[in-house]
């Protein structure tokens, strides 16, 4: 039971924030003890994992009407996704805190929450896609109620975007299914014992209907266009959770579901994988060079760190798989960091775009610390965590593809050249009316606690990689080619 | 024959006659002019509560006489039926006795209908459960604008479905000599069938036998409609099914497409549509689509009784859906866009239901739209259907588009609604209980096993 | 293994004097701050002594005792190696970074930033250190990119100067270019020799001769060298980078970031050696940057710059001494360049320093001889230094390269000659404009100030090694080559030796002779040649082409960012997918148009649906 506590925990926790103003109770509150508590059920769970003395941790399912069964298991990768989450909530949800904000905004949070722990942890597929849909329903309201100026549009463009890519997922998963049943005659959604056909047309093209499902999620360029608009116009919790955990999802299915599933598939995939990762790599890179927002431009940095994390997937190498994992660990702590940042900025001053800031150290130069070190975790300066990820995943792409890899080292560099004149032009640079209005201010006690804790993992997991290593590692060990 | 063999002889025969009793009880008491509508809906739910109970007691499966027989589809359509029904009778603004005479007439006809033992039995249930329906469009307006049109409207396309059935009845007949289910597969049997299927395909309303749909469920009161989509749907679904059960003929091969069709068209007139009634007349149409297509899906599968499971569970999600939807209307006044802005803000929990069945219709997790979707969409893969559910998916994906609007404009636009809000406690508990089915049934796949008792 | 107490200091010092000013002093007592600096490059500078003698007595030091990333079989880890090669340069990182520490806190009292400064300053000087003692290529990769950050850090140290902030983006961008060579090369290391975990000690070894991949290595590693250590084409960032402060100027820029880049190559050698023409190609970039960078330097007014182009220069003549295989004498030029282009960095920072300026152009002195003449006796000194004039440090090292040089003859030898003349003209042509005079063009100033012994002392120290450091030769040699992992031993450090003696002092001489026709016979050619010909100060503005092309690339590379980011990405591609919903909603505009309503249309539609159905039945 204690697994299906870790989803549910927070969906009882959204109900409760729901109903806390009712009680006269404050409702960020509630949200903010629920998530702390889950935060703690999630550490506490994960102290077997720690030294690699617990492989996993799963229920056994039960088997439900056509074979669905309803299991849940955790295993050191899902823990340390699950972790992430957990605690990306807790800072998505401080970060709000002196905003005021209805009862919705941080039951939604605990509801999102809720739903990505369940993706994270259902070994069924039939509950994998449940949770997998449920996600879109809290993010869009959270785009659509809290975001900026065209949140309306932006919302609708996400929920259509990314249920596009899920009915791929979903007829992929279908097909998974039938072709179990096909060879065994019986019907099964457990994501452990489904295996696709070695061969065959339909084969391919369930395999290319799950790249696409999970690509829209990640994203894959080309299906990646409702990312910028969705970051840009969500509220900065919302950027946090989605830069910082949605887009994990989808790495995540590959890791799960994907390449377990298609043993031949994904074998003969791989260069092409890996080709569309470091597509991604530079694509994003390129285009966020252009940005003239910050949040777009953060956006578009996404889309090119999760290249890294699908080039070391795709070299199915052990380095590769650990420094795709890890990778997915660090974008999430560096890219929540600076939508958490970009978020103060736009609550003090309500501009977001490159040429509205400048000189803000002047004013803010504990922010602007903060900013530069994670502009630089985020560049891949060794030291940090980005630095970690990206070379353990290009390592791998380097055994299987070199030209592959090259191309993802020109990314790494390129990634320079877009968020160094960003923080240049923001925090350094010429002054303007907005950066010397007296609403800038520097960052009070909660938000560089927020930071320094998003900052310290980013320091520990760039220095000593190993503990996380060895956590995920056993969990895609089975991989491995 | 002793009176407990009669009992017994008579026992499937018990929900029939507990809703003849009905509408004659109804009748003799609007005679009298005094009573209040009160007890009319008491006598009402008494008798559909009879009939409920006799279909369930129904010890054994087979055939009861020459006429009729009893199997799981009949227990668990009766059920839909009967679920599809009870809110309209429970919450319906009656002016006078004959509604409820009249709905409780129609849903005598669907009883014989999932009771039918042969064709020629089927046709005059069909018939039956049909007459009263047109009778209820007629008095039953939608704000008190005449129906008389759309009422004429449905006639005619009933008529037309009537005709094509009876053409198709005279082919079988002279095919086999016989108005058994059975065909015997001749070229004429064939036709045969394919004209009565077309009748089917008529009365739930399938692309490009459809026009009258729109027109009806606009014209009518919403909560009627919410009737109309649900009962009389599940009823030529249940026509569809049985034709396709014992035919040998080819028009089973073309019902995925006719239902990725209607899906597709469905979705895109939606689109644009201004009045909401008529968009949720376009979601039901869409909803038949996927039925369609689940029809055939099950029918190349074999059509097992025990594989009709996803169909029933579709169309009893979607009694909950529809009828919440249009209980909604009905409800809050809503007709146009505009009404709904701003109601996240003033009513947020009635917003609510109406964005969980707004989701549940698109078929989003975890509500029960998207369990009956999915299992739907499932066999359809099984049966190898690839291009029907990749457009079906389209459709989905495009239908979910006006859904969505409908949570957007409640949530997202700011406005000032007068809407009329009266205190309708029955009309609330229905939309809210809808609610609430629609929004977790989809995270409880448990409940499918009960369903699958009921098809035995 | 144990991990020796001098080691841990090495680390343990600048971190915990960071950490110290960073939480402690930054708020309250920055004016405090570079006391833990300070401190902690003492302690750093007695470990790195006590090293040094461990070392030269034979004792090389290499541990690895933490795993950085490892997974299963494939590992990388942290640790440290001592051997000739890095306890050279610690040695002197710790000493001139130690001496110029000292320097900076005088030379920057009273700045606003001087916390920041400082830490930044410190921060640079532990990723040297760190660099110079990495055991293997992943950990030197993690330091010689924190000592792009820091110089990142120092060079934009002024940011509110447009052109700091231009500088210190062109200097990170294009380490960056260079460290695609780096990253590269670590990839095929750590794949090819996965047993090795880029392990200078365990990877040397297996090399063999001719493979493929050990070029390509080799060649990648050169790449990362040439934009570190500012070798053409990847040298522009460098005299840009003359924004920063002058401390920074001398520590990095001269004494030992641009290094890093020598000594990567230095660690290579066994790699490097191994692939064909790399090593000729190494020293005809060097040759080639030596003197187009010393025909720059010569034409410069800017002090600053005029020192930057001939650290270019310099560190060209350093890759020319590496490519021509004398690894130790191209160190020992690291290091005698070390000690006296920190001194001039030093003294032109005195000069800044008297004139209240962050930089000084000659206009702005002229007779400063009489004004600040300790600072003008250290600048003769290192200058003499510089141009490898007997017996100062600089002509043991260098003459050692051209001798090398002169023996290769050919280009290498004209090569050698071009050197040899332009690096005394440059220099002496800026002592002359700088210490003599004034001219009529210039304006120095009324009344500057010596600097105070805060800053004179160290440059004292400095000088001192700029001097003298070259009569140990015979012992920097047993120093160097203790350890050394390469397949054939060390090249020796050629002693005196007449004949290059004779040719590199004739050309030296000759450059300084030039140098004073140049500024004291004609005093007004300087301004004249400027005047009368400004055809050519473009081109040598534009360093003969570079710098436009740069220009270009930048542009090219943001109109292509353009290109994808706004135009494809958001104009074209997102816009067709969001007009996907226009598509429907015409779609939907067309299908209600069908639902007329009239009862005749649907009939027609039920004849066909129901003609479609029975045709099915014909198959």
């Amino acid at each position: 039971m204690i697994l299906t506590l870790f989803w549910a925990f927070p969906v009882i926790g959204a109900l409760f924030t729901l109903l806390a103003p009712a009680f006269n109770l404050r409702a960020r509150w509630v949200s903010l003890i629920c998530a702390a508590m889950e935060l703690y059920l999630v550490l506490q769970a994960g102290t077997g994992f720690w030294g690699g003395r617990l492989a996993s941790l799963s229920e056994p399912g039960k088997i439900l009407t056509y074979g669905i069964s309803y299991s849940f298991s955790m295993d050191g990768l899902s823990w340390a996704l699950c972790l992430l989450n957990a605690f990306l909530t807790v800072i998505a949800l401080l970060s709000s805190w002196k905003q005021d904000l209805s009862a919705g905004f941080w039951a939604s949070f605990l509801f999102l929450e809720g739903a990505v722990m369940g993706v994270f942890l259902a070994q069924d597929l039939f509950f994998f896609y449940v949770f997998w849909e449920a996600m879109l329903i809290p993010m869009f309201f959270i785009i659509g109620l809290w975001g900026s100026e065209n949140r309306k549009h932006a919302a609708i463009k996400f929920f259509l975007f990314t249920f596009f890519g899920s009915l791929f997922l979903l007829l992929g998963i279908l097909a998974l299914v039938v072709f179990h049943h096909q060879s065994t005659g019986v019907w099964s959604w457990d994501m452990n014992i489904l295996r696709a056909p070695n061969h065959g047309l339909y084969a391919i093209l369930a395999f290319a209907a799950f790249v696409v499902g999970f690509g829209v999620k990640i994203p894959l360029v080309p299906i990646h266009t409702w990312l910028p608009d969705a970051h840009t116009e969500a509220p900065a919790a919302g950027s946090i959770i989605l830069a910082g955990v949605l887009l994990k999802v989808g790495v995540y299915g590959f890791l799960r579901v994907l390449l377990p599933a298609f043993p031949e598939w994904g074998m003969k995939s791989l260069p092409w994988l890996g080709g569309l990762a470091a597509i991604n790599v530079i694509y994003g890179a390129l285009s966020a060079m252009a940005q003239m927002d910050l949040k777009r431009l953060i956006a578009y940095s996404s889309i090119a760190h999760l290249g890294f994390c699908v080039l070391g997937i795709a070299s199915r190498t052990a380095q590769g798989l650990a420094g795709g994992s890890l990778q997915l660990i660090n974008h999430g702590l560096t890219t929540g960091a600076l939508f958490l940042m970009v978020g103060f900025l736009y609550e003090r001053t309500h501009k977001r775009g490159l040429a509205d800031f400048g000189d803000l150290v002047s004013q803010a130069p504990i922010l602007t610390f903060f900013f530069g070190v994670t502009v630089f975790a985020s560049i891949g300066l060794p030291g940090l965590n980005g630095f970690v990820g990206e070379f353990m995943s290009l390592s791998g792409m380097a055994k299987v593809s070199l030209p592959i890899a090259v191309v993802g080292v020109f990314g790494v560099t390129i990634a320079a050249f877009y968020l160094l004149p960003a923080f240049q032009a923001v925090f350094l640079g010429e002054r303007t009316p907005a950066s010397v209005s007296s609403r800038v201010f520097d960052l009070d006690f909660r938000e560089q606690a927020l930071l320094w804790l998003l900052i310290i993992p980013m320091i520990v997991i760039g220095l000593h990689p190993g503990p996380l290593l060895n956590i995920v590692g056993p969990a895609i060990g089975k991989l491995i080619l | 024959m002793t009176p407990s063999a009669l009992f017994l002889r008579f026992l499937p025969l018990g929900s029939g006659i507990s809703l003849f009793c009905g509408v004659v009880g109804v009748a003799f008491v609007g005679i009298s002019k005094k009573i209040s509508a009160g007890l009319i809906r008491a006598l009402g739910l008494l008798s559909l509560a009879a009939a409920a109970a006799f279909v369930f007691a129904q010890p054994a499966n087979g055939d009861i006489s020459s006429l009729l027989h009893a199997d799981g589809m009949t227990k668990a359509w009766c059920g839909v039926f009967y679920a599809g029904a009870l809110p309209f009778l429970l919450a319906g603004t009656w002016t006078d006795e004959v509604s409820v005479l009249l709905l409780l007439g129609s849903l005598l006809g669907m009883t014989f209908l999932a009771f039918s033992a042969n064709l020629l039995m089927l046709f005059i249930s069909l018939e039956l459960l049909s007459l009263p329906v047109y009778l209820l469009v007629a008095l039953t307006p939608a704000q008190g604008r005449p129906s008389w049109e759309a009422a004429i409207k449905y006639f005619f396309a009933g008529s037309v479905s009537a005709a094509f059935f009876l053409l198709g009845l005279a082919c079988h007949y002279s095919a086999t000599g016989g108005f058994a289910f059975a065909g015997n597969g001749s070229f004429l049997d064939q036709v045969a069938f394919s004209l009565m299927a077309l009748a089917a395909l008529f009365k739930i309303g399938a692309v490009p036998w459809h026009f009258w749909l729109p027109d009806v469920y606009e014209a009518s009161e919403p909560m009627l409609s919410g009737f109309l989509s649900t009962s009389v749907k599940a009823a030529g679904v249940f026509l569809l099914m049985r034709l396709a059960q014992y035919s040998q003929a080819s028009f089973v091969s073309l019902l995925p497409a006719i239902g990725a069709l209607t899906m597709v068209f469905a979705a895109l007139a939606a689109l644009n549509q201004q009045r909401l009634q008529r968009l949720l007349a376009y979601s039901s149409l869409g909803h038949a689509g996927v039925l369609v297509l689940g029809v055939g899906a099950w029918a190349l599968l074999g059509a097992t009784e025990k594989g009709a499971l996803p169909i029933f569970f579709y169309l009893f999600s979607y009694v909950f859906m529809s009828n919440g939807a249009f209980f909604f209307l009905e409800l809050t006044g809503v007709s146009q866009w505009s009404d709904l802005k701003g109601l996240g803000k003033k009513r947020p929990i009635l917003a609510f239901c109406f964005a969980a069945l707004a989701l549940s219709l698109a078929g989003i997790p975890p509500t029960a739209g998207f369990l009956a979707k999915f299992l739907i969409f499932w066999q359809a893969f099984k049966a190898g259907l690839y291009l029907p559910l990749i457009v079906a998916s389209l459709a989905t994906l495009t239908a979910l588009a006006y859904y969505l609007r409908i949570v957007r404009e409640m949530y997202f636009e700011e406005g000032s609604s007068n809407l009329k809000l009266e205190k309708m406690q029955t009309v609330n508990l229905i939309v809210s209980l809808s609610a609430a089915y629609s929004a977790i049934a989809g995270f409880l796949p448990w409940i499918l096993s009960a369903f699958q008792r009921v098809l035995g | 293994m144990g991990i020796p107490f001098s080691v841990v200091c090495l680390f343990a010092a600048p971190v915990s004097a960071l950490l110290f000013g960073y939480f402690f002093l930054l708020k309250r007592k920055q004016e405090w701050m570079h006391w833990p600096m300070i401190l902690s490059c003492a302690v750093v500078g007695v470990s790195a002594a006590s090293i040094a003698a461990q070392v030269y007595s034979g004792h090389v030091l290499d541990v690895s005792p933490f795993k950085w990333m490892p997974v299963g079989a494939w590992s990388v880890s942290f640790g440290v190696r001592l051997d000739g090669l890095s306890a050279i340069v610690l040695s002197l990182v710790a000493l001139v970074g130690g001496l110029i520490h000292v320097y900076a806190s005088g030379y920057m009292e009273g700045d606003p930033a001087f916390g920041r400064f400082f830490l930044a300053f410190h921060l640079f000087y532990l990723s040297m250190i760190g660099l110079v003692v990495a055991n293997n290529y992943v950990q030197m990769y993690l330091f010689w990119e924190m000592v792009g950050l820091s110089s990142y850090l120092l060079i934009g140290f002024w940011y509110q100067k447009a052109s700091a902030r231009r500088a210190s983006l062109q200097a990170f961008f294009t380490n960056r270019v260079g460290d695609i060579g780096f990253f590269l090369a670590l990839l095929i290391l750590m794949n090819v020799f996965p047993a090795a975990h880029a392990r200078f000690s365990e990877l040397f070894p297996m090399l063999g001769k001719g493979s493929l991949a050990i070029s390509w290595v080799g060649w990648l590693l050169f790449l990362a060298a040439t934009a570190k250590s500012a070798q053409f084409p990847l040298y522009f960032w460098l005299p840009d980078a003359m924004e920063g402060p002058t401390p920074v100027s001398a520590l990095m820029h001269a004494a030992t970031m641009v290094t890093a880049g020598i000594f990567l190559m230095a660690r290579s050698w066994p790699l490097i050696s191994l692939a064909p023409h790399l090593p000729t190609t190494i020293a005809a970039v060097g040759a080639f940057t030596a003197v187009f960078s010393g025909i720059i330097a010569a034409t410069r007014k800017d002090l600053k710059r005029i020192l930057a182009y001939s650290t270019v220069s310099h560190l060209g003549i350093m890759a020319f001494g590496l490519g021509l295989g004398e690894v130790s004498s191209a160190l020992f030029h690291l290091v005698t360049h070390g000690f006296f282009k920190a001194a001039l960095f030093l003294c032109a920072g005195n000069i800044a320093h008297a004139l209240h300026k962050s930089t000084a152009s000659v206009d702005e002195t002229g007779g400063l001889l009489k004004k600040i003449p300790v600072t003008a006796v250290f600048f003769t000194a290192a200058a003499f230094s510089l141009s490898g004039i007997w017996p100062f440090a600089g002509f043991y090292s260098k003459d050692a390269i051209l001798g090398a040089a002169f023996d290769r003859g050919g280009w290498a030898s004209a090569a050698g000659f071009a050197i040899a003349f332009l690096s005394a003209f440059y220099i002496f042509r800026m002592l002359f404009l700088a210490f003599l005079g004034p001219r009529k063009e210039q304006h120095p100033p009324e009344h500057p100030h010596e600097a105070g012994p805060a800053m004179n002392v160290p440059l004292f120290f400095i000088v001192l090694g700029a001097i003298g450091i070259g009569w140990f030769s015979a012992q920097f040699y047993q120093l160097a080559s203790s350890g050394w992992l390469g397949v054939s031993p060390m090249i020796k450090i050629p002693g005196f030796d007449w004949s290059s003696f004779i040719r590199s002092s004739s050309m030296a001489g000759l450059g300084i002779l030039a140098a004073y026709l140049w500024t004291m016979k004609w005093p007004s050619f300087d301004w004249d040649w400027r005047r009368n010909m400004p055809w050519i100060e473009t081109i040598a503005d534009a360093d003969f082409g570079v710098k436009p092309m740069v220009a270009a690339l930048t542009l090219l590379v943001e109109e292509l960012s353009y290109l994808l980011g706004i135009f494809w990405d958001k104009k074209t591609w997102d816009r067709w997918i969001e007009n996907t919903s226009l598509w429907a909603e015409d779609a939907a505009k067309s299908v209600s148009s069908l639902a007329s309503g009239r009862l005749n249309d649907s009939l027609w539609w039920i004849l066909l649906g129901g003609g479609v159905m029975l045709l099915r039945l014909l198959k």
